[in-house]
């Protein structure tokens, strides 16, 4: 089922050698939760993911997931949503199926047939193409779909695509022949419930459904006066059942519609003998003494009719009790704790149900909170009582980042000063004045191109060569007080020499000006790093002091504004709560005095019964 | 009242009696429809309305839930320093996982037992976040240690590792189990993700 819902809801991940990407490994941890049915926390990795803008290269995939996600937390509105603003042209028909399979569950649930129908046929349009396999719960749906317009022939049509050991096969069965049943179909309606019936049992909603079927297949075949049938159904079903009680009571009906009040009398002593109220040993109460009467034993028929009326009466007692419990808020609320505690390990709240067993009669109250609308309530006081609680966790939690940021804006405050003590700052300083001495001998070079000129030959020249012009200018002043021809073999040679070395320095010109940049570049790169690590500090001071004004003016005015909300909608299911369970004691006390007046009536019946037979004996002993 | 009219009357009674006890029988549940768990509800216990109301309370707390995800890894887990550790599984077929111990610079910071729930997520393709933490920065190393079944069921135990240099910004690394077909056997693999 898991695997085939992998299918239908993503497209199942198939590994590969290459590592992943992060975008992949954030979409990956999505299905790890969602994979362990825990929804809640694979919405909030959504959440995240879409927040860090890590979506991936396939944001498609990612907007499926999200919306599938959503729908299992829930949030189906935000499903629906999700779904609707995908590409219509971007998307493949195997997406269509998936899509068109998560509304059809919201639509199935919400009963809105109109809507449901339609996404069955986006579905079977979308697997026809694929050439795929109807999903089971496809099958269900539809069923259901063809169900409710009276369509009995394509409820089959559906039903019969599901395998045998489906457990969907199951319910679809049971509703089918329910449906026919009340449609006066009775003869198919027993085929359905026999299919059913010949269901492999192993799964246990699937066992539990066959022996709810064949109760019904028993009041079938008694209502159609085979009471044979009747008997062998329900002497076939298993004494551990949870419809044992209803069985026995039914199979104590029947034994007294046969006039066999010897068993009929047995069966509701056994019932009888259950201390727990529940719905059978009601009956059985008032059942007992009518046998007794039936196997002609007048001694004890009263006495019996007389504990089945105390019977009665304390527990009409007992049912206005809990009508009026049901009105003490604090009440429900407690009550509601009992039956969405995992286990009831609270003390108190083991002892609440202990008291509801022994009150309203274990299978009269798990009866109550099987009924579809009080189930649902209770889901969501159940989910509404969680968020409370995680509510009551987060400022304290916020305490402790609080806590934390403190600690981090301590810690940058020192590095900060540390940044002071190791010289950091002064390095930086340093580093800027090369960058300045760097720039500004580049820029020289760039206003003075190479010139056989003394000034522009000495700002050029290196150390050794600046010695060696300066002593050659000092040659060419020399010369001027030579003879003429000393002077100009002097001057020719210095002129020469001169010439030589600005040759060197035209030469090396642009490898002067290529090292200057690059020694630049180096200077900057170092100067980028220095400055990097003082603005991580500066920058993770100023974070860790905005996360704790977030805090403070963010965070909590939210949670108080949900917590409110939350407690609001925890008062509203409790409310609802309350008026179907005093809704549900009503009813039954009008049951309980139905069978009271049948009892009084038996009684007053029994009365006379003994006071003829006492005539009868005077008059017998007289004569 | 003549003692021979009993059995008539008491017919009668036993015939309302019979009713009666038809009449719960066939009432809830043994009759009405049997709801498949399709994992979805509407809220029809309150109305829709109602209903509305739980799920924006849930698409609010589940923001909330974001918000406070974020600002903890922010918090906590700088980028500058943060490490975070995935398991995945490709096909898994030579190996049944048991646990994943994970060594940080020879010290053990995360241990894992999976459960079988957990292991199969694993196997339909999740990856598990094992680890989220500080490490220094420079160079690092991590081991991981798998502890499992081998093939044909044998306990099995091996460890890979990875040496990475933290930079500025997050470091994520997977383990990766995978199948090695021509060997037969499994393959551990630990590699920095880029």
């Amino acid at each position: 089922m898991k695997r085939l819902l992998c299918e239908l809801i993503f497209s199942c991940v198939m590994g590969g050698s290459d590592p992943m990407s992060i975008d992949e490994l954030t979409y990956r941890s999505v299905l790890y939760d969602y994979y362990q049915e825990d929804y809640g926390a694979a919405m909030v990795d959504v959440l995240v993911a879409e927040q860090q803008n890590r979506l991936g290269d396939d944001p498609l995939r990612f907007a499926l997931a999200k919306g599938s996600v959503a729908f299992e937390d829930g949030l189906y509105n935000y499903a629906s949503l999700a779904f609707a603003a995908l590409p219509e042209s971007q998307l493949k028909d195997v997406d269509r199926i998936r899509i068109g399979f998560h509304l059809a569950r919201v639509r199935h649930r919400q009963q809105d047939w109109g809507q449901l129908a339609v996404e069955l046929d986006k579905v079977a349009d979308a697997q026809q193409a694929l050439g795929m396999d109807t999903h089971p719960e496809v099958s269900y749906m539809s069923a259901d779909l063809a169900l409710q317009n009276g369509d009995f022939a394509r409820a089959g049509e559906a039903i019969d695509l599901m395998n045998d050991d489906e457990p969907f096969r199951g319910y679809a069965l049971f509703n089918l022949g329910v449906a026919l049943r009340d449609a006066q179909q009775l003869s198919d309606s027993v085929d359905i419930f026999r299919l059913l019936e010949a269901m492999p049992g192993k799964d246990p909603q699937v066992r539990d459904l066959k022996q709810r079927g064949r109760l019904a297949l028993a009041h079938l075949s008694k209502s159609e006066s085979e009471s044979e049938d009747a008997k062998a159904i329900l002497e076939d079903l298993p004494t551990g059942s949870r419809y044992r009680d209803a069985a026995l009571a039914a199979y104590g009906t029947l034994a007294m519609e046969q006039k066999d009040y010897n068993l009929a009398a047995r069966i509701w002593l056994t019932l009888k003998q259950d201390e727990k109220w529940h719905t059978s040993n009601a009956i059985a109460h008032l059942g007992f003494p009518m046998a007794l009467e039936g196997m002609s034993e007048p001694r004890w028929v009263l006495t019996h009719y007389q504990s089945a009326e105390r019977e009665y009466g304390q527990r009409l007692v007992v049912l206005q009790g809990v009508q009026e419990r049901a009105g003490d808020s604090a009440w429900v609320r407690r009550l509601a704790q009992a039956v969405t505690t995992t286990g009831v390990e609270e003390k108190g709240l083991a002892a609440l149900v202990e008291e509801w067993d022994h009150d309203i009669g274990r299978e009269e109250w798990l009866e109550w909170l099987a009924a579809e609308d009080v189930n649902t309530l209770l889901r969501e006081w159940r989910s509404l009582a969680d968020i409370s609680a995680w509510l009551g966790t987060v400022p304290q939690t916020l305490e402790a980042f609080a806590q934390v940021s403190v600690k981090q804006v301590e810690r940058t405050r020192e590095l900060r000063t540390a940044l002071a003590d190791e010289k950091i700052l002064a390095r930086r300083a340093e580093l800027e004045a090369q960058i300045a001495g760097i720039d500004q001998r580049l820029g020289w070079l760039d206003a003075n191109q190479p010139t056989q000129d003394s000034g522009w030959m000495l700002t050029m020249a290196s150390a050794q060569q600046r010695t060696k012009i300066e002593s050659l200018l000092a040659m060419l002043v020399q010369a001027q007080s030579m003879t003429d021809s000393q002077s100009v073999q002097v001057r020719e040679r210095a002129q020469r020499l001169l010439g030589i070395v600005f040759y060197e320095l035209a030469n090396e010109y642009p490898d002067q000006r290529w090292r200057l940049a690059r020694q630049k570049q180096a200077v900057f790169t170092a100067l980028a790093d220095v400055d990097q690590s003082i603005d991580r500090v500066q920058t993770a001071e100023q974070a860790y002091v905005g996360s704790v004004g977030l805090r403070s003016e963010h965070y909590l005015p939210r949670v108080e504004s949900l917590s409110s909300r939350v407690t609001q909608a925890m008062q509203t299911r409790e409310l609802a709560l309350a008026e179907h369970l005093q809704s549900r004691m009503k009813q039954e006390s009008e049951r309980i005095e139905q069978y009271l007046f049948l009892t009084r009536v038996a009684i007053a019946q029994a009365s006379d019964q003994l006071a003829l037979s006492d005539e009868h004996q005077t008059d017998l002993e007289s004569e | 009242m003549d003692i021979e009219d009993r059995p008539a009357k008491q017919t009668t009674a036993t015939h309302l009696i019979c009713q009666i006890v038809l009449a719960l029988l066939l009432a809830v549940p043994l009759s009405s429809p049997a709801l498949a768990d399709t994992g979805a509800d509407t809220g029809s216990g309150t109305g829709p309305s109602v209903a509305g109301e739980l799920e924006s309370i849930k698409l609010d707390v589940a923001m909330l839930k974001r918000d406070l995800v974020i600002l903890e890894e922010e918090l906590l887990f700088p980028a500058s320093s943060q490490l975070a550790v995935y398991v995945a599984m490709d096909v898994g077929q030579f190996f049944q996982l048991d646990s994943v111990t994970v060594e940080l610079n020879g010290k053990e910071v995360s241990h894992h037992l999976y459960t079988e729930r957990q292991a199969d997520a694993l196997h339909r393709g999740g990856v598990d976040r094992v680890y989220l933490g500080n490490v220094k920065q420079g160079n690092n190393q991590l081991t991981a240690f798998f502890v499992g079944r081998g093939p044909d069921g044998r306990d099995y135990r091996r460890a890979t590792s990875v040496d990475f240099e933290k930079a500025f910004e997050p470091t994520f690394i997977e383990l990766d189990i995978a199948d090695s077909t021509a060997e037969h056997q499994p393959e551990f693999r630990a590699t920095v993700v880029k």
